[in-house]
């Protein structure tokens, strides 16, 4: 496995240009914006870096060379969702360490408020790691940002049509405004590792099935 | 080293079905025209895809059954696939180390120099030549008991062909228990490689022999219209019509040169095998 990581590293490496430019307007929102944007901004441009490993992996049809590789299916996927989630880490406490020395440069106080908020954007994007991953092994990178673009548009509509069409004085919606942080914290965190195990599960399967 | 038996797998119109053995210590190559099927037989092989029917094993396992450790033990060039084509010749060395027990990193890079590879520079920036001996460098580079080339050579020139085999032999002389398939259109490059040939024609296997049993006892006989009545037809394998007559493919040469001296006998190599198997009736 570490030589998949040494493969993802790699990859990584040949695009540090894009790594460096998200870099840099990374610092130049922590230095001219207030809050935690930033903080998601480069930790969902991490996922979605190191998932795009994938399709690197698969260009010029690159899977068929590289399953002859000394590693295994089950390999590979576990590699992947590793990989995936640790990019996601790593881009999370970067992205802190940028909102903290913009926060230093403002002469402003860091509050360590912000690790807590920034926290809760790793569970939030792994969930959104084990839509994508599956989505990728299965069709390819071009059918997937099709699909992945419809399943964020579908999302986004189903926001608008709980928020504006639902009446607010609904109990069920009553209910949900009332629950704490910390459980919304909890659900939040419960369902990503069950989303990350469920996708985990499907990129099995699809590998396991899939011919090259 | 491997065995198929009756392997079978359909894709629409097309339909393989197979049966070869590669034996430890030999370069069996495996021949035939343009989608003939020998990319899917080396693919089953692999692991790459589902048979149908029949059996596969590699190192007496089933391909999809092998594990990291077996895996070590194969080296794979293919010809439509390799690493990400962004990647440098420095990191493929780097994840070879990593993934290679046996991986030697200064001789593959000493080798990769010598084929004029550069270090830093991007696969993609090759040329085709130079990315095809790329991938052999890589197949060979970790002390594989089984080498699986498919058409190494393809879209290369005669030099650079002709380097390419003379690295896989070195490969085969350095221990006699290796063993290779190869694959190629291009039945010369076989024909001073390899110790026995399969010949696969719309998904069959038509033809097996040893090469020098081709070199010596295979000949295409011209033989004129009126005469091809009185001649016995018993050691005639194929046959095609020419203008002057019938081109007949034989595999007893000497027999039709001593009982029929007037029949013209000419020397016949893999490809008027390939073009008498494929094309004849």
């Amino acid at each position: 496995m570490s030589g998949l990581l040494q493969k993802d590293i790699c990859i990584l490496k040949q695009r540090s240009r894009g790594i460096a430019l998200i870099l840099v307007i990374g610092i130049i929102m922590a230095l001219s914006s207030e809050g935690t944007f930033v903080i998601g901004y480069m930790t969902m441009l991490s996922a979605i870096l190191t998932i795009s490993t994938v399709s690197y992996d698969e260009f010029d049809n690159g899977f068929a060379f590289l399953l002859t590789l000394p590693f295994t299916k089950k390999e590979y996927v576990i590699e992947k969702y590793l990989f995936c989630l640790s990019g996601c880490i790593l881009g999370c406490v970067v992205s802190v360490v940028i909102c903290a020395v913009g926060m230093v440069a403002k002469g402003k106080v860091f509050s360590f408020n912000i690790i807590e908020e920034a926290a809760i954007f790793i569970p939030v994007f792994a969930i959104m790691l084990s839509v994508m991953l599956p989505v990728q092994l299965k069709y390819g990178s071009e059918k997937s940002r099709l699909i992945v673009g419809g399943v964020l548009g579908a999302a986004f509509v189903i926001g608008y049509m709980v928020k504006n069409l639902i009446p607010k004085n609904m109990q069920f919606i009553k209910c949900l405004s009332e629950i704490s942080e910390t459980t919304v914290t909890i659900i939040i965190v419960v369902i990503s590792i069950a989303a990350i195990i469920i996708s985990y599960i499907c990129s099995m399967h699809i590998m396991k099935k899939k011919e090259f | 080293m491997v065995s198929i038996l009756n392997l079978k797998k359909n894709y629409g119109d097309f339909s393989l079905d197979i049966t070869m053995d590669i034996p430890e210590g030999r370069i069996t190559g495996l021949i035939g025209k343009n989608g003939a099927g020998k990319s899917t037989a080396i693919k089953a092989i692999l692991g790459l895809l589902s048979p149908d029917g029949g059996s596969v094993k590699v190192f007496g396992k089933n391909p999809k059954e092998l594990k990291t450790e077996d895996k070590k033990n194969i080296g794979v060039a293919l010809s439509d696939s390799g690493f990400s084509s962004y990647l440098t010749i420095s990191d493929i060395a780097k994840i070879l180390d990593k993934m290679y027990d046996d991986f030697d990193k200064k001789l593959f890079l000493e080798k990769c120099s010598s084929c004029g590879l550069k270090e830093d520079k991007q696969i993609h920036k090759f040329s085709t030549g130079m990315k095809a001996k790329m991938r052999v460098l890589v197949a060979l580079s970790h002390n594989a008991r089984l080498l699986i080339m498919d058409e190494p050579t393809a879209g290369m020139d005669i030099e650079a062909r002709t380097e390419i085999i003379d690295i896989i032999r070195e490969y085969m002389a350095e221990k006699e228990e290796r063993s290779v398939l190869i694959t190629s259109h291009i039945a010369t490059d076989l024909e001073g490689l390899c110790d026995d040939v399969y010949l696969i024609d719309n998904g069959k296997i038509v033809l097996h022999e040893d090469t020098d049993v081709i070199l010596s006892d295979y000949a295409v006989m011209k033989v004129e219209e009126k005469d091809i009545g009185h001649i016995d037809q018993g050691y005639i394998l194929s046959r095609k019509n020419e203008h002057f007559g019938y081109c007949c493919l034989t595999n007893q040469k000497q027999y039709y040169m001593e009982n029929y001296p007037g029949i013209v006998i000419e020397k016949c190599g893999i490809d008027d095998i390939i073009l008498m198997m494929t094309g004849g009736k």
